[in-house]
């Protein structure tokens, strides 16, 4: 083990590992207080992922919408008075909100995406304190 | 040595290959892997039971005794919010029952709302509702609406022109600008309110944006709201003599769909609760041949658009202007644009119309740097002078899906003189090089002598 | 067969009556490069850079950016920036330079060595010889054919992208494995083929600067290697080296010379042309190829027929077996029966009946190189000015997770430049045109036996080439 093969090995390991690794911790950094990911893709694509999600009332949620899509797609919460507005493909909107009233809130997309585009929505669950 | 080589080799290309094959598949999992919703839900269905108990539409309809006996679904609503403005309240809920007696259909619509909203005045709207029907039999292939699988009807009750139909109430403002949309800027489609006949305004649209009162009105509606409880009768005959435009109703499974406004919560126009397709499931009379037989041929002649009818649905009303632009209209849907290519000459005025039958298009046009984009019911325009001449591409410019890149068209300022310096430049070229090829030789042939 | 008809009173040949063909500038004269090329760590260090760069691409085609291909890192990197900088520069002016920082065989050698810097015996693998009979263009040329079929995927879906690279990276390791040094690279990768035509309008070549020193050299150590660098692994015999297209610029030869004998030198594009070495109908019909592959790509991709995307995104199978078809027989016999019509129509024009329809044939079709090269080049253009811009959203957010790395990736798509497309294309065509016309005229010369034959000869071809950039004119922008 001389120098040079400690050097080589590092490299090696500095451009395909290192970066993969680098790549999923920054990743995992960035969304350490986030709720929750909603994946938005047309509903015969998978619709939103996932469909239903249960936050608590009073506390402050921090979404990601990231559309995975190959089309625009919107995301809204017209109950709450929430609405992301366009998201390109590929790209991605954070929202962040305090919901007070526990309920059942739908949210939908707000673009015509698809042929199926009315059934791409989800509900938003806020339980009470 | 040898075999341990072979072994090391071999269990190499299996590693390799497994990890590829490991990775793909959780690649093709991450992107195509199932969500909680990936199969496209199935639409809900109604029977609609043929009985012949024909209903007259007086003050009791809404509370007649054979509502009670009828199938019921509960409609699940949603928010409108492709078009703005939305609603801010949702009608969570709307009960639909539905029969017919072979020549008339009934359809009662039945929701919550606290507070009957009827009198219309500035900042004060009416409680409403509506049915949407296309004209193409069967079930629905697909959940958008407003006429993109084939004309659709819609029969919109309003509380106001009902009590002025049945009760004599006084006349609502008519200022009201209820389901027109202004779909384009300066370019709203042709309105007018007649005294009504009816309490339900039966409409046709082909597509979003192009929503149309009819100018015969035979849907009649009567509503009644009781203990907090809007009831809504429609009636109408099952067939009509007008196949291009109205539905023609007939046994078998045909889509419907219903909307309802909460005057109380300034709902109006866009700003409504909606329901996805339900498929209603209509029960055939004991019919004699004779009547099976006109039955298909309404059929058959209702199936088809008239071409004429949706052109003239689309096109807008103009005002006629001393120097006008000439107006192309092109229609996007994935991955086409039709026209596909335009031809225009040096120097003319040309406003381009963006429609989109499907998603969000856009259209960016080389050369001349200028952009527009569409969805379904809205229109984008752009006016600019072809000043330069030669042929430039034409994109989509809203991600529209995976082929988005290559949508393109080709426009064409006449003449292409790029084009005809290129042909005339490379002609030129090679007759030189020709020419100069023979001279080469004549000299050869002159010093070999 | 040839004759060359070397007239001493005859100038020596320019290109386009310009640049002499033997024009050369030796860059490894600079010092700084010649200590480069034969460093150990050249060209490792520049691979292991572009390897990142390809790790990156790959782990985005399986976790991240899996919408539409225009706002995904690797379907960018590989089809906006890569295929245009190999189309643009890298071939047209440093010749196989990409193979050389070629991230994808390098995992396969590394194991075949079992070394990543240093030079030694005994490393893994079976060290077969590769079979002869494959031993020429046929099998990348059907390979990158077939490659086309799908097109419609790989450049639109990421994971299509995915599998292709790592497709490639599996496929580099089971032969390296298998067989010896640079087997897949010389006679499998779909991309060194066209690499390896089109190498020869390059402006560099790596050659010996003074043959007669290798000429006493007994023992070729650039063939079997020394301590410091290993035999050739391109299968070449670099002391007599005199075409790039086989030459995969691996820079071992610079290390293994004891004489410090390779140089990399500038010539005039195109000189390899009239190398007669290894010329066949496997490289000729690589040109065509790649000429109908050039049709295609624009019809199906840039065109305004949308039937066609239907066919080509495969919306039905049956619709893309009619693509599939069309392009195949398209490639494969129709542009060839043209080009034969006219092969013989010069053969029958120059009146020499020595001279084989075989050859004619076959080296003429040379000269659709410098054309074939342009209409890349012109076709590239159409994809970098409208789509370059996306490049600038993906290298800030190349997972589609919502990072920001440089701050561009709210950059939205902007065309650059697209007033200036359809001449600029028009200007490469007809600067491919020239270059062809010139090398068309040599090319005759050196295969007709005299120059009058050669002449009438030309004339045919004057015609094809001219039919031909008319064509892609017109498709481009008529």
């Amino acid at each position: 083990m001389n120098f040079k093969t400690i050097l080589v090995a590092a490299l090696v390991l500095g451009c395909t590992v290192l970066p993969v690794a680098a790549v999923f911790l920054y990743e995992n950094y960035r969304t350490r207080d986030l709720t929750a990911d909603i994946i938005a893709r047309a509903p015969e694509r998978g619709n939103f992922s996932p469909q239903k999600l249960t936050v608590p009332a009073g506390k402050e949620v921090k979404l990601r919408i990231l559309n995975n899509d190959t089309v625009v797609h919107g995301f809204a919460i017209p109950a709450l008075g929430i609405d992301a507005g366009e998201i390109k493909a590929g790209h991605v909107v954070f929202l962040t909100f305090t919901p007070n009233r526990p309920g059942a809130f739908d949210f939908y997309c707000t673009r015509w995406c698809s042929e199926f585009h009315l059934q791409m929505r989800g509900v938003l669950e806020v339980s009470g304190p | 040595m040898n075999r341990r080589r072979t072994l090391i080799v071999v269990g190499l290309v299996a590693l390799s290959i497994v990890v590829f094959g490991a990775l793909a598949s959780y690649g093709w999992w991450h992107r195509y892997g199932p969500g909680p919703g990936v199969a496209v839900q199935a639409f809900p269905r109604l029977g609609v039971p043929y009985l012949p108990r024909p209903l007259e539409m007086d003050d009791r309809v809404a509370a007649a005794p054979v509502w009670a006996e009828l199938p019921s679904l509960d409609v699940r609503m949603m928010h409108q919010v492709t078009e703005t403005p939305w609603p801010t309240e949702l009608i969570a809920q709307v009960r639909v029952r539905a029969f017919h007696d072979g020549r008339d259909f009934y359809c009662r619509l039945e929701w919550a709302d606290a507070q009957a909203n009827i009198m219309t005045a500035p900042g004060q709207f009416t409680d409403a509702c509506a049915l949407a029907m296309p004209l193409a039999n069967g079930p629905p292939s697909q959940s958008i609406m407003m006429g993109f699988s084939s004309l659709v009807n819609f029969w919109h009750w309003r509380a106001d022109l009902d009590a002025e139909v049945w009760n004599g109430a006084a006349a609502s403002s008519p200022a009201y600008t209820d389901h027109l949309n202004p779909f384009e800027d300066k370019e709203v489609l042709a309105v007018t309110t007649p005294k009504p006949t009816t309490a339900v305004t039966d409409m046709l649209a082909a597509r979003p944006g192009s929503l149309t009162r009819k100018d015969r009105q035979a849907v009649l509606g009567r509503g009644g709201w009781r203990d907090g409880r809007w009831c809504v009768v429609f009636k109408r005959a099952m067939r009509t003599d007008d196949s291009q435009t109205d539905v023609q109703i007939q046994p078998g499974l045909r889509a419907a769909a219903f909307a309802a406004w909460n005057g109380q919560n300034k709902d109006r126009g866009a700003r409504k609760s909606i329901s996805d397709w339900v498929i209603l499931d209509i029960a055939a009379p004991p019919a004699s041949p004779a009547d099976s037989r006109a039955e298909s041929r309404t059929a058959r002649s209702a199936g088809r658009i008239p071409a004429s009818l949706l052109g003239g649905l689309l096109a807008g009303v103009s005002t006629a202007e001393p120097e006008r632009p000439r107006e192309i209209t092109i229609v996007a849907k994935r991955f086409e644009f039709n026209p596909s290519t335009i031809t225009l000459r040096h120097g003319e005025l040309v406003t381009l119309r963006l429609e989109s039958l499907d998603v969000t298009h856009g259209l960016y046009l080389d050369g001349y740097d200028v952009q527009t984009k569409a969805r379904p019911g809205v229109v984008g325009k752009v006016t600019f002078r072809a000043d330069k001449p030669g042929r430039f591409s034409f994109r989509c410019s809203e991600t529209c899906g995976e082929f988005h890149p290559y949508m393109i068209g080709y426009l064409s300022v006449t003449p292409n003189s790029p084009f005809h310096v290129m042909v005339l430049i490379i002609i030129a070229t090679a007759v030189l090089v020709a020419a100069g090829m023979f001279i080469i030789r004549l000299r050869r042939k002159r010093t070999a002598a | 067969m040839t004759t060359e008809t070397q007239e001493p009173q005859e100038k020596k040949p320019k290109l386009l009556g310009l640049i002499p063909l033997d024009w050369r500038l030796d860059l490894t004269a600079i010092k700084p490069i010649r200590r480069l090329f034969k460093s150990r760590w050249f060209p490792l260090l520049a691979i292991m850079v572009n390897l990142f760069i390809f790790v990156i691409i790959l782990l985005s085609g399986i976790v991240g950016g899996l919408s539409s291909g225009n706002y995904s890192f690797g379907i960018m990197f590989v089809w906006i920036l890569w295929w245009v900088l190999l189309m643009m520069l890298l071939v047209p002016g440093l010749s196989r330079t990409w193979c050389m920082v070629c991230p994808l065989p390098t995992v396969g050698e590394w194991l075949q060595r079992l070394r990543i810097l240093g030079v030694g015996e005994g490393g893994l693998g079976m060290n077969w010889k590769w079979p002869r009979r494959l031993s020429n263009m046929w099998l990348m040329n059907i390979l990158f054919l077939a490659t086309t079929f799908f097109s419609g995927f790989f450049t639109v879906k990421p994971l299509a992208t995915f599998i292709l690279l790592g497709g490639i990276i599996v496929l580099a390791i089971i032969l390296s494995l298998l067989f010896e040094k640079r087997s897949f690279c010389l006679y499998v990768c779909p991309v060194s083929g066209f690499q390896g035509l089109y190498a020869n309008m390059a402006m560099t070549e790596i050659r010996v600067k003074d043959p007669e020193i290798c000429r006493k050299h007994k023992i070729k150590t650039c063939e079997v290697g020394n301590k410091n660098g290993y035999g050739c692994p391109w299968l070449l015999k670099p002391h007599e080296l005199n075409r790039n297209t086989y030459c995969g610029m691996c820079l071992e030869c610079f290390k293994t010379c004891p004489f410090d004998n390779m140089a990399m030198k500038v010539r005039p594009p195109g000189t390899d042309l009239l190398v007669n070495s290894k010329r066949g109908l496997d490289e000729a019909w690589k040109g065509f190829i790649m000429l109908g592959i050039a049709v295609m790509f624009y019809v199906a991709m840039m065109g305004r027929w949308g039937f066609l995307k239907d066919w080509v995104r495969a919306e039905t199978l049956e619709g893309w077996l009619k693509f599939a078809g069309i392009h195949a027989v398209m490639n494969l016999l129709l542009i060839p029966a043209v080009f034969f019509v006219f092969a013989l129509l010069s053969k029958l024009a120059s009146g020499a009946r020595e001279t084989s329809l075989r050859s004619v044939f076959v080296n003429l079709s040379y000269s659709l190189i410098p054309m074939g090269l342009a209409a890349w080049v012109a076709f590239s253009f159409g994809f970098l000015l409208p789509n370059g811009s996306y490049l600038l959203h993906v290298v800030s957010d190349p997972f589609a997770w919502g990072w920001d790395l440089f701050g561009t990736a709210g950059f939205p798509w902007t065309p650059v430049l697209t007033a200036w497309l359809v001449p600029l294309q028009f200007v490469s065509l007809f600067a491919g045109y020239l270059v062809s016309l010139d090398y068309g005229y040599k090319l005759a010369c050196q295969t007709y036996i005299d120059k009058a034959a050669a002449i009438r000869g030309f004339l045919p071809l004057l015609a094809f080439l001219t039919l031909v950039v008319i064509f892609f004119g017109w498709l481009y922008g008529g």
